[in-house]
């Protein structure tokens, strides 16, 4: 099944940047030709040398089967426009910071959205929970990178307290030290908290409805007749039902992950994936395209497949053989 | 069960993962005063070609902020001063047909490695590219050496003889002279040489020291984040006398991102100097609120350096809707330059009338192109005049107030790059005011638009002449009037075969021949009579630099180079070792 959504999504991958009329060589032939020694005037004739020097005049079907045979390789070739460095190695250097930043970043924001949902939801009548939850909505409505900027006028601009972007010191040089860690830290902090505060409200929104459907079912009186401690109750009986459709977004959303916060990566310099493909995009690298969206198709199959093991962790209901199976 | 703790933990997997892009070693610091940082712009907002250093890549924009100032040319051009800089070579002298050129090299010059830089390397240089531009055709520059070199020859050790296909008074101009975006790189050949395919070879080893050139750095580090060129311990140039050993002690290149985190590093002397920042207000306030920062024209306007691409509208002359010449002319009128100039660049700019951009070596055709712009409108705002030619056209107003003929309203898309949106709502709207159902459009496609011919109006500029008016004239010679689709940067698409002969007339002679001059009053009678496009104004480069750490910096009392460090001439090898620390 797995097999089967990856040369799905991947044929897709294919095709659809191929259906624009362009030519990934002419674009970036002509991007250079405004301030090199590409000839204005011998566009045509450079285009027509790496058209055939990176197999685009071919065919599209034959082109298409050494795409296939290339994805199932794992090699992604050459990049057309950053040539001769490779799709490999380019989403290698991005990998990290991406890594680094949107996984932390969406996990944090995952588990703390979903705390505050399930205990807004479980407690309704609490103040704090009152105040806290109608500004955690607003928040959720704002976009990553506009809450950025807004951190960037008030915390880095004003305040002076966090660097204005970049993922270190302009003129530090990355080692294995507590210090330069620190540094990367401190860099990180600003779009970190972009992310975080714009996504935790949309798990708590989610978190919150869960759990006043779960608070209705009869298992929940059934528990609360039986006398259990109330931290049980919210814990064992509550959050443990109303998490499954989280974990579900939660997978969804790390194919989100990368191309969800590209402005986030522009607006703090920050040299993550999502700033990789768009750029990509503009310039129709198809290798590189194909590259990113087949990481992204994996990532997401992978972690559906990683969702449907662990579900019967989850909810016992599910298992093959288990007590309702 | 996937809970809190397992959360955090993946959390600090990732964090952890993070620092795995980093090298583990370390490299000696060097204080900032002694330190030179750019912040340079590239398309992303990292580099995205690490460890690329081939000077005739297509993909090498990484490189052309940085490395490509460690390379030196035979000779520099100083556009400020009209002058050449003799560099690696000492001369060179045409035949007296133009036919070849002999080019002298200077003794003495040694590459990075300590080889000797020698005429060998020249020739090797030129062999390679001329030998691409026959076949693979996938080097910059091949192409064109191709169509103009016959053959290389060594003469002696100090010597080469370059054979034209054609004689070509310009050659040496062309190619072997480096000033704005013109020049070649020279190679060392006892490198390059076992380089295989040179498309693919990317001229860069820290451990070798590649790459490897005659300039007084050496490159120790190429991240995603920074460019490192440490000052070596030894120059030809300075042993030569030609120039002192840099002060600076290291120069580091990063990234700049978007022009808005340019200018806020610059205004917080985090760096030291910026890419051109275009919109004169932001230059303004720049220089008003930070008194460490200068310009080319220091706090005045139009706070930059003249560069070589002053703006026109163009007209399509592929399309039938601009056939008529009176049309040309009424736009012409249309224009209110100082209008344009007062909102889009406050004030700090000049208006032009001739594609000619205003270097002083060019002032005597600008001065001699004067009355005809004058007799054929160009350049003069005069609506009555605009409207008048508009009826002899054929065109009246229809209800709406838009001009009209046979049934047809005037309306037309401007297209233009990003970097002409400030003129562009303004163009569109003053001919909008005067008739013409004229709007501004700019998007991602605009570029692919007006390169292939398939727009109405384009705003666009011009990568002509610098030192005689050749460059310029040859743009609109029917040879680049392109079909349309076929892609060309140079968009007028117009072609004149009176004018074309002219041109190959100037193409003949010496830039410094006297019949020029007239030539070149009879090509532009042509051209202005047949309003080609409708001149704008100049184009400036407004390039913030920092006092903070580094003074000597280029300007108008001290023009000894141009400040634009992009330039792929690698012209800002000149400048590097003239600034002095601040302290």
């Amino acid at each position: 099944m797995v097999l089967a959504v990856v040369w799905a999504a991947g044929t897709l991958n294919f095709f659809i940047p191929r259906m624009a009329p362009k030519n990934p060589i002419a674009e970036k032939l002509t991007q250079m030709a405004g301030t090199s020694g590409v000839d204005p005037t011998k566009i045509q004739e450079m285009s027509e040398a790496f058209n055939a020097k990176f197999g685009l005049d071919r065919p599209l079907w034959q082109q298409y089967f050494s795409y296939l045979g290339d994805m199932a390789q794992f090699d992604f070739g050459y990049s057309i426009t950053k040539y001769p460095v490779r799709v490999a190695d380019l989403i290698a250097a991005a990998l990290p910071w991406t890594l680094g930043l949107m996984i932390s970043t969406t996990l944090i924001a995952f588990v703390l959205g979903t705390l505050l949902g399930a205990a807004a939801g479980w407690n309704r009548d609490s103040r704090i929970l009152q105040i806290l939850s109608p500004l955690i909505m607003v928040f959720s409505a704002i976009p990553f990178y506009l809450l950025g900027l807004v951190l960037i006028y008030f915390l880095a601009a004003k305040a002076g307290w966090f660097p204005i972007s970049g993922g270190h010191g302009i003129v530090s040089i990355p080692e294995w030290s507590w210090e330069f860690g620190r540094e990367v830290l401190h860099h990180a902090v600003l779009p970190s908290l972009s992310i975080i505060i714009a996504s935790i409200g949309t798990w708590a929104i989610g978190m919150r409805g869960m759990m006043v459907s779960v608070q209705g079912e009869d298992y929940m009186t059934f528990a609360e007749a039986k006398g259990l401690k109330p931290w049980r109750l919210f814990l064992r009986y509550g959050m443990r039902n109303a998490l499954l459709p989280q974990a579900t977004a939660l997978a969804l959303y790390f194919g989100q992950v990368v191309t969800g916060a590209v402005l986030v990566e522009i607006v703090f310099s920050y040299p993550g994936l999502g700033s990789l493909l768009l750029d990509s995009i503009k310039l129709f690298d198809f290798p590189t395209i194909y590259g990113i969206v087949f990481i992204l198709t994996l990532t997401v199959a992978l972690s559906m497949l990683a969702i449907d093991l662990i579900y019967p962790l989850l909810d016992p209901r599910v298992r093959v053989g288990g007590r309702n199976g | 069960m996937f809970n809190r703790r397992t959360a955090m933990s993946c959390a600090s997997v990732a964090v952890v993962t993070a620092f795995t892009g980093m090298s583990a070693w370390s490299q000696t610091a060097v204080p900032r005063n002694r330190t030179l940082i750019v912040a340079g712009q590239v398309e992303a907002p990292v580099y995205r070609n690490v460890g690329l250093a081939n000077p005739y890549s297509i993909n090498n924009e990484d490189y052309r902020v940085s490395i490509i100032n460690m390379f030196e040319p035979l000779f520099y051009y100083n556009s400020n001063k009209d002058e050449v800089i003799p560099w690696l070579a000492t001369g060179f002298e045409y035949a007296a047909d133009f036919s070849a050129v002999t080019v002298k090299m200077r003794d003495g010059a040694t590459w990075s490695d300590g080889r000797p830089f020698t005429v060998d390397d020249v020739i090797f240089t030129l062999d390679m590219l001329i030998e691409n531009g026959k076949g693979k055709k996938d080097l910059l520059n091949g192409a064109g050496l191709a169509a103009a070199v016959k053959a290389v020859t060594k003469v002696d050790g100090q010597t080469v003889r370059i054979d034209l296909n054609q004689p070509d008074p310009r050659f040496v101009f062309k190619f072997l002279i480096n000033y704005f975006d013109v020049g070649l790189q020279w190679l060392p050949a006892h490198i390059w040489k076992d380089a295989g395919d040179p498309a693919a070879f990317r001229n860069f080893d820290i451990a070798k020291g590649w790459p490897v050139t005659t300039g007084p750095w050496t490159v120790t580090r190429f991240t995603d984040n920074q460019v490192f060129m440490d000052r070596r311990a030894e120059w030809w140039a300075a042993r030569a006398g030609l120039a002192p050993m840099p002060e600076i002690q290291r120069v580091i290149t990063i990234p700049g991102g978007t022009r808005d985190r340019m200018a806020q590093m610059i205004a917080s002397n985090q760096v030291d100097i910026i890419n051109d920042v275009q919109i004169a207000e932001v230059v303004r306030q720049l220089v008003t609120q930070n008194p460490k920062i200068t310009t080319f024209t220091g706090t005045n306007p139009p706070y930059g350096a003249r560069d070589w691409w002053p703006t026109s509208l163009y007209f399509n002359h592929k399309s039938g809707k601009w056939a008529d010449v009176n049309v040309r002319r009424a736009i012409n009128h249309y224009l209110d330059r100082k209008q344009l100039i007062n909102t889009a660049y406050a004030g700090a700019s000049e208006a032009t009338f001739s594609p000619f951009p205003g270097f002083g070596s060019l002032k005597p055709s600008i001065d001699a192109v004067k009355p005809l712009a004058d007799k054929y409108g160009i350049g003069v705002f005069d609506r009555a005049k605009g409207d008048q030619l508009m009826v002899t056209a054929g065109y009246k107003k229809n209800a709406g107030g838009i001009w009209e003929k046979d049934g047809q309203a005037l309306a037309a898309v401007i297209d233009a790059i990003p970097i002409l949106n400030a003129i562009g709502p303004i163009v569109a709207q003053q001919l909008k005011n005067s008739g013409i159902d004229a709007s501004f459009r700019s998007t991602p496609e605009s570029r692919a638009i007006m390169r292939d011919g398939k727009y109405d109006l384009t705003l666009f500029g011009h990568r002509g002449s610098i030192s005689d008016p050749y460059a310029t004239l040859e743009m609109y010679h029917s040879r680049n009037a392109f079909e349309v689709g076929r892609p060309t940067l140079f968009p007028a698409r117009w072609s004149n075969t009176d004018y074309d002969k002219i041109v190959d007339e100037i193409g003949k002679l010496a830039p410094d021949n006297p019949k020029i001059g007239e030539l070149v009053i009879a090509a532009m009678d042509i051209w202005m009579r047949e309003a080609v496009e409708a001149p704008i104004s100049e184009w400036y480069h407004r390039v913030p630099m920092n006092q903070t750490y580094w003074t000597g910096w280029p300007s108008e009392q001290n023009p000894y180079m141009q400040p634009t460090f992009w330039y792929t001439s690698g012209s800002f090898g000149y400048v590097l070792p003239r600034l002095k620390p601040a302290n």
